[in-house]
């Protein structure tokens, strides 16, 4: 059985050194190399690959976010040609890494690692979710709070910047964020979108929704302990019971 | 005076056998100086006419000259020589003992002086002919005063001394704090002095690794520039200061490298001609152009420019780096310079070197950030 691959790196050289290292592994089969973060995640999304051997530093996200924004990951090993502080949290968290250049019996030993992961059932994805969340704790101490957000537009992802984000609300099940000239749709579950956001400045204001709270410009007191909220494209939003509390304490009203 | 005092200097134990013919003659003009006066001095108790005369009369001028020359030498002989011999061996002992031994030896060696040259004296036939009618006391009256001298003497030259050693350890000190603080100054820039930063060296190598099997060519020629590159930085390390266009050259060779990883996403621009003869120092171009490389076009999907101005200014040449950025990702002025970071290095090396408290000056726009310095010509960096 092969593994289906995918190599993300920005730099031209850098992919072709990775496959030449990886022609020696018979099982591996690459179907696809990203250029980017943008690329990295649309490509895992549409090829599903078993494992991404995913570069940290790259333009448009940076190997860490691509993670953030992956719902049902792969396996993943990240890349990198030198960053102290990342090798020092894999090696903490026991995640798996190589380092450029690579070296053949390196990557030998950690594909040994990597295969019998690969297809192993949903026991192992609950591990790998496990995993994942280490990763994203060593995200945030090495990168500081999440900045961006990667959206989908028809087929394409885009960046979009979290301080443009007012609100995000759920329309058919589906996810979406609004900035003042846009709403996108967002690959995430709202409590996904809530544990990632929460830290920068959003609030979930009823089941359906969060606001970013930089937009608030108004707290109206509505109906039998709901609230109203104005934003700052002129919208208004209901503020259910439990959460007006939160809302007016993260606002510093109480 | 000075120089009549330079014959009591002899705290070091015997003076060298070379200063012997010079003390002597101190001694002789000292004598011969003051011999008339003494000779003054005692004639005027019975008459002050003929104390007067002594000075107006050449002949008893010479005379009292004379006599004076050979009391001097007559003190000088047992006084001098024997406390050169006393000194380095009383050195171990205690100051009293020292003390007691000085005294009695210079009192002693003083009645002797004064009975030799008394003696001397008034058997010669100088055609003066003095009366001692209390000659036992004259010499015990000298004893007494070399007694005296030896001890004010003695103090004296102990004081001295102590002054002499505490400005000497003061000195010392002074010339220690003064190393200490060119040491640590030196240890600062070096400590400061930019090295080729480990991610451009490990990424660097992973291109030349990529390289070697598809193009060798290219390999080798990017071995042969970070070797140039790693010349360059040590060489730095050694130098107070390039030449602009030397640290324009390394980044050009800088760049190279970089645009093989890079590729199109990298565009460049570098002043072209000759450069103008100023002198920075080393290593803070690059960091410049790397931070630009790293901060501002590496995170852009379509990549961007990285361009060098060098503009005439009032104190010599602005020397300035822009790129393409996104300005909503950049950070604050002040959260710019992070400890440990290469902008702060480069900032904290342009202070030592120009003296200015904000050396780098950043201006920015939409999409794009600059940072520049200025680099003085060598008569402005005089004026300042």
């Amino acid at each position: 059985m092969s593994i289906r691959t995918l190599l993300v790196d920005d730099e031209d050289l850098a992919r072709s050194s990775m496959r030449q290292a990886l022609a020696a592994a018979s099982d591996i089969e690459i179907v696809g190399e990203a250029r980017n973060g943008v690329e990295a995640i649309e490509m895992i999304g549409e090829l599903r690959p078993d494992l991404v051997l995913l570069d940290i530093e790259m333009p448009g996200f940076d190997g860490f976010e691509v993670v953030q924004h992956l719902a049902n990951p792969p396996a993943i090993v990240f890349v990198t040609a030198y960053d102290e502080y990342a090798v020092r949290a894999f090696e903490a968290n026991a995640i798996d890494y190589l380092l450029k250049p690579v070296q053949p019996e390196r990557l030998e030993r950690t594909l040994a690692r990597v295969r019998p992961r690969i297809g192993a059932g949903a026991a192992d994805a609950a591990e790998r979710n496990s995993e994942l969340k280490d990763i994203r704790t060593v995200l945030r101490e090495r990168s500081g709070p999440l900045r961006r957000i990667a959206a989908r537009r028809g087929k394409r992802i885009v960046i979009v910047p979290l301080r443009e984000v007012i609100r995000v609300e759920i329309e058919d099940k589906l996810v979406f964020a609004i900035t003042a000239s846009d709403r996108v749709l967002i690959e995430k579950t709202i409590g996904e979108l809530e544990t990632m956001l929460e830290p920068v400045g959003f609030l979930r204001i009823s089941r359906g929704e969060l606001v970013n709270l930089e937009t608030v410009k108004e707290l109206v007191p509505w109906f039998s302990g709901t609230w109203r909220v104005k934003l700052a494209n002129g919208e208004e939003r209901d503020v259910s019971r439990e959460r007006a509390r939160q809302l007016k304490e993260a606002m510093g009203i109480e | 005076m000075k120089w009549v005092l330079s014959m009591f200097r002899f705290q070091n134990g015997l003076p060298p056998l070379r200063d012997v013919p010079s003390l002597l003659a101190k001694c002789v003009i000292f004598g011969a100086v003051t011999g008339p006066f003494w000779a003054a001095l005692f004639t005027s108790f019975s008459s002050v006419s003929d104390a007067l005369h002594i000075f107006t009369d050449p002949r008893t001028l010479v005379c009292t000259s004379a006599i004076g020359v050979i009391f001097s030498l007559c003190f000088f002989i047992p006084c001098g020589p024997g406390n050169w011999c006393l000194r380095p061996v009383l050195a171990g002992y205690p100051t009293v003992i020292v003390r007691v031994v000085a005294i009695v030896y210079n009192a002693v060696a003083c009645s002797l002086a004064a009975a030799t040259s008394f003696a001397i004296i008034t058997r010669l036939p100088f055609g003066i002919h003095l009366e001692f009618p209390f000659f036992p006391q004259i010499i015990v009256v000298d004893g007494l005063i070399g007694g005296v001298l030896a001890l004010v003497i003695g103090a004296f030259m102990r004081l001295k001394h102590q002054v002499e050693e505490s400005q000497t350890k003061l000195r010392l000190q002074e010339l220690a704090v003064r190393e200490l603080a060119m040491a640590a100054s030196q240890a600062q820039a070096r400590a400061l002095q930019s090295q080729i930063n480990p991610h451009f060296f490990f990424n660097t190598l992973n291109t030349i690794s990529a390289l070697i099997e598809d193009d060798p060519v290219a390999a080798r020629q990017m071995i042969g520039r970070l070797a140039d590159l790693f010349r360059y930085t040590l060489g730095c390390s050694h130098a107070d200061a390039v030449t602009l266009g030397e640290e324009v050259q390394f980044v050009r060779d800088y760049l190279s490298i970089e645009h093989a990883r890079f590729r199109k996403r990298l565009r460049v621009h570098l002043p072209e001609g000759r450069l103008p003869d100023v002198r920075i120092p080393g290593l803070v171009l690059q960091p410049l152009v790397e931070n630009a490389i790293k901060h501002g076009i590496a995170p852009l999907i379509d990549g961007g420019s990285v361009s060098i101005q060098v503009a005439p200014s009032s104190a010599g040449y602005r020397v300035s780096v822009r790129n393409t950025a996104d300005e909503h990702a950049l950070p604050e002025f002040a959260a710019m310079f992070r400890p440990g970071h290469a902008l702060e290095n480069v900032r904290d090396r342009l202070r030592l070197f120009t003296g200015e408290a904000e050396p780098l000056r950043v201006d920015r726009g939409a999409g794009w950030v600059e940072f520049s310095f200025i680099a003085r010509t060598s008569e402005a960096r005089a004026a300042a």
